[in-house]
């Protein structure tokens, strides 16, 4: 592969490394492995880079992989999907913000943990579409599953978000000031 | 069991009804309260979505150079395995050649101890067991025949066109009765 190709392809891997976290962050449940994960989904692709005919599959071509090392993992260790979440949070200290912020931040941050409480293939497909964007058929590459399966998995993450969050549109006149603690 | 209309919220929403049967939904919702908070709780929840990735999940820093530099050293390794492979293979042939050449070097130490065996021709008429043509027939033996009485044999040794074999030929010595120049007992 000539050098400067070779350069265009780590540039092209290197600018999906925070998604790539924050997808492997959905699947890992913490920071490390999250870490761990999308590292060596560069290095499969960058060992595998001859096989990536378009650089415009680049992006749900890295995801596949994530997801294909992630689940493979877990195979080989024989052990059950368990989803710890171990991120810490910012700690908004001090300074009060408006109340609209505080309750625009409480509802992304009970959305984020609403989706993190789906079961496994529910939350992949759920991110994978919400907020990667990708199509039924992306996802059904990228998970190795049948459009229809993908599509099934979906309506119900949908459907248990909805159920979650009933009250989600209630929020918006109730205003509270809270301080976010460390977890230890 | 027939699917409530109610049930084809997530597929109108996401597109997935044909022409006739979004139009369809979408007097269903006209009369649906339920399905229109439904609707309108689904839309704040995929905004919010929609948002998560930027906002929220703080990528580590320094994790784009970590990442780089552990491909670096990836590739650093693999390379090294390579060059190494490949010095071996180097090593391996280099060897394999010098090898061929002293088994092909015609000036053998011990090729020319040639001898008759212990059952000496000279001296019983018999043909030596160790007949020189034994050794043709298994040429990747050296066979080393000793003479008990040099004088008991000539040993004339030819060369083949096949330096690792050797062609010997032993004539015994006929020894007179008597010497010449010795009177004869008549």
């Amino acid at each position: 592969m000539p050098r400067e190709r070779a350069e265009a392809v780590k540039d092209l891997f290197e600018q999906y490394v925070p998604r790539l976290y924050r997808f492997a962050l959905r699947l890992t449940g913490n920071q490390a492995d999250a870490e761990d994960l999308s590292q060596a989904t560069l290095l499969r692709a960058w060992k595998d880079r001859a096989r990536l005919r378009d650089p415009c599959a680049a992006k749900s071509w890295l995801f596949a992989i994530a997801a294909n090392l992630w689940h493979s993992g877990l195979r080989r260790k024989g052990r059950e999907e368990r989803f710890v979440r171990g991120v810490e949070e910012d700690a908004p200290r001090r300074v009060p913000l408006p109340d609209e912020e505080i309750i625009a931040k409480e509802d992304l941050l009970r959305v984020r943990e609403t989706m993190d409480a789906l079961p496994g293939r529910q939350r992949e497909v759920l991110y994978l579409h919400a907020c990667e964007g990708f199509s039924l058929t992306e996802i059904a590459d990228i998970l190795d599953l049948s459009p229809q399966a993908v599509k099934a998995s979906l309506s119900l993450a949908r459907k248990r978000m909805r159920q979650k969050l009933q009250d989600l549109n209630e929020n918006v006149n109730f205003s509270r000031v809270r301080e976010t603690h460390r977890k230890p | 069991m027939k699917q409530s209309p109610c049930d084809r919220l997530d597929d109108y929403m996401l597109h997935w009804l044909s022409p006739d049967e979004a139009a369809e939904f979408e007097r269903h919702l006209t009369d649906c309260p339920a399905c229109r908070r439904q609707q309108a709780l689904q839309q704040s929840i995929d905004g919010l979505l929609a948002g998560i990735g930027g906002s929220l999940d703080a990528i580590p820093s320094g994790l784009v150079q970590r990442t780089r530099y552990r491909v670096r050293a990836a590739r650093r390794r693999k390379f090294m395995q390579w060059a190494f492979s490949l010095v071996a293979a180097a090593a391996v042939l280099i060897a394999a050649v010098i090898g061929r050449f002293a088994i092909w070097s015609p000036n053998r130490p011990g090729d020319r101890d040639v001898a008759v065996s212990q059952n000496t021709a000279g001296s019983q008429g018999n043909t030596p067991s160790n007949s020189p043509l034994s050794a043709t027939e298994n040429p990747k033996a050296s066979t080393r025949v000793t003479m008990a009485d040099p004088s008991s044999g000539i040993v004339l040794e030819c060369k083949t066109h096949d330096p690792r074999i050797n062609i010997v030929w032993i004539y015994p010595a006929v020894k007179p009765d008597t010497m010449p120049g010795e009177p004869s007992n008549e």
